[in-house]
């Protein structure tokens, strides 16, 4: 990992660590207070309100693993605080998208759903784990990169 | 001689007692008869499952829930007239307060429909019928579509009132009174059958003769469907003014959209993962 990739890796990483931290604070209030859907946004626990206040703790930690993994990032265990977030979010997004795709296949009183029933259970609003998944996977990069550097 | 005496006397003292016995029995057997005639329908099938939110009104300070079970407990059973006045009254309040909570004694109900069952609904709602413990009253009044108003609300009097009950007598005005804000509740056309209150006259009243028991057996069942229907209906069914909430269109855009990027990420994860292993 050279210098450049370091530098993107700290500033990339430590925004992505606010945003979850703000994401996961925001959960926790929501938790309190019943739950919230802003825009595309879902933070109802509409699903499982006890989930919701589970999820906030698994944002904060993420918010902080990634914070606190900013300073000297190309060390190894650093790194790895970083890859150990990045694989939380990619848990609770898992499974999100799984309960979609699940849920997407069933009718509600036929065996198999409609096209356009189909299609809408995969609309918004998304849970915050599933906006923040794709900005984690950005982690796969460093991944292979410290691979090459071990060889 | 003075045993003889006695014995006569105990005699003549049992033969009242027997005798208020065995009219206070009499009575009873004949009251309860003539509430079943007049609001009870004998042999009904059980309530429908239902979910009805509960009327919250503040008695004072504080704050009570008024369920259609405390009305039918009231009534002694939940019955159409009863069951129609209680979705009146929520459609009424929700339609002149919102999601305000009214206080009993700003609440004021005029109704066209003489009948045991609307009134102790609404009685039992504005705190103005017997037996209700209360700190606040609010209003409630009978006022035939004719014009004119039903002073006596008794059961007798009401069974009479109720003889000439159409669908014009299922109006009910909820006011506020601070504000002098009405909402006329007005049944829709269709809730109850066509031939419902001819079958009612015959089978309550015998006019214009005694129904037949085919007759009894449509009356009853058009009546249980009838009292089902103010159970478990929405409002826009029920009553007029109501407009139905649209239906959301599902985004099927959204979720396409959605699910094309899963699919993309994915195969490029895939495509990306395999060539990994294959340059390594």
């Amino acid at each position: 990992m050279n210098e450049g990739e370091e530098k993107f890796g700290q500033i990339y990483f430590a925004v992505l660590g606010a945003v979850a931290l703000a994401f996961g604070a925001a959960e926790l209030i929501a938790s309190a207070g019943g739950g919230f859907t802003w825009g595309i946004l879902d933070s109802s626990g509409a699903a499982n309100p006890l989930f919701l206040s589970w999820r906030a703790i698994i944002l904060l930690s993420v918010g902080f693993f990634y914070l606190s993994s900013v300073k000297d990032f190309a060390e190894v265990h650093q790194l790895a605080k970083s890859v150990m977030a990045s694989i939380m979010i990619w848990i609770v997004a898992g499974m999100a998208i799984w309960s979609r795709i699940a849920g997407s296949i069933p009718g509600e009183e036929t065996w198999f759903n409609s096209l356009d029933g189909f299609l809408a259970s995969y609309a918004p609003p998304y849970c915050p784990e599933m906006f923040l998944l794709p900005f984690s996977l950005v982690i796969m990069y460093y991944i292979f990169k410290e691979g090459e550097t071990e060889k | 001689m003075r045993n003889e005496k006695r014995k006569v006397q105990m005699q003549s003292a049992k033969l009242p007692l027997k005798a208020v016995a065995i009219v206070a029995l009499v009575l009873l057997a004949v009251s309860s008869a003539v509430i079943s005639v007049d609001a009870h329908m004998p042999g009904a099938k059980p309530l429908p499952e239902f979910e009805l939110e509960p009327i919250s009104i503040y008695d004072g300070d504080t704050l009570i829930d008024i369920s259609l079970d405390d009305i039918g407990d009231y009534h002694g059973e939940i019955c159409v007239c009863g069951g129609c006045a209680f979705r009146a009254t929520q459609l009424g309040i929700s339609k002149i307060l919102g999601d305000e909570i009214p206080a009993r004694d700003d609440i004021k109900i005029v109704s066209r429909l003489p009948t045991p069952g609307s009134r102790d609904c609404f009685q039992y709602i504005t705190g103005t019928g017997p037996g209700i413990e209360t700190k606040t009253k609010g209003e409630y009044k009978v006022i035939l579509p004719d014009g004119t108003a039903v002073v006596n609300l008794s059961n007798k009097d009401l069974k009479k009132a109720s003889k000439d009950n159409t669908l014009d007598n299922f109006r009910f005005e909820v006011c506020r009174k601070s504000t002098g804000e009405c909402f006329e509740v007005v049944l829709k056309l269709g809730v109850f059958s066509e031939d419902y209150f001819e079958l009612r006259k015959k089978v309550k009243f015998g006019i214009p003769e005694n129904a037949t028991s085919e007759e009894k057996a449509l009356f009853k069942s058009e009546w249980e469907d009838t009292r089902d229907k103010f159970l478990t209906s929405p409002d826009w069914e029920l009553f007029e003014d109501v407009e139905e909430p649209e239906e959301e269109e599902p985004d099927v855009v959204g979720g396409a959209t959605f699910l094309s990027i899963l699919v993309i990420g994915l195969i490029l994860l895939v495509a990306l993962v395999h060539s990994r292993k294959k340059a390594s």
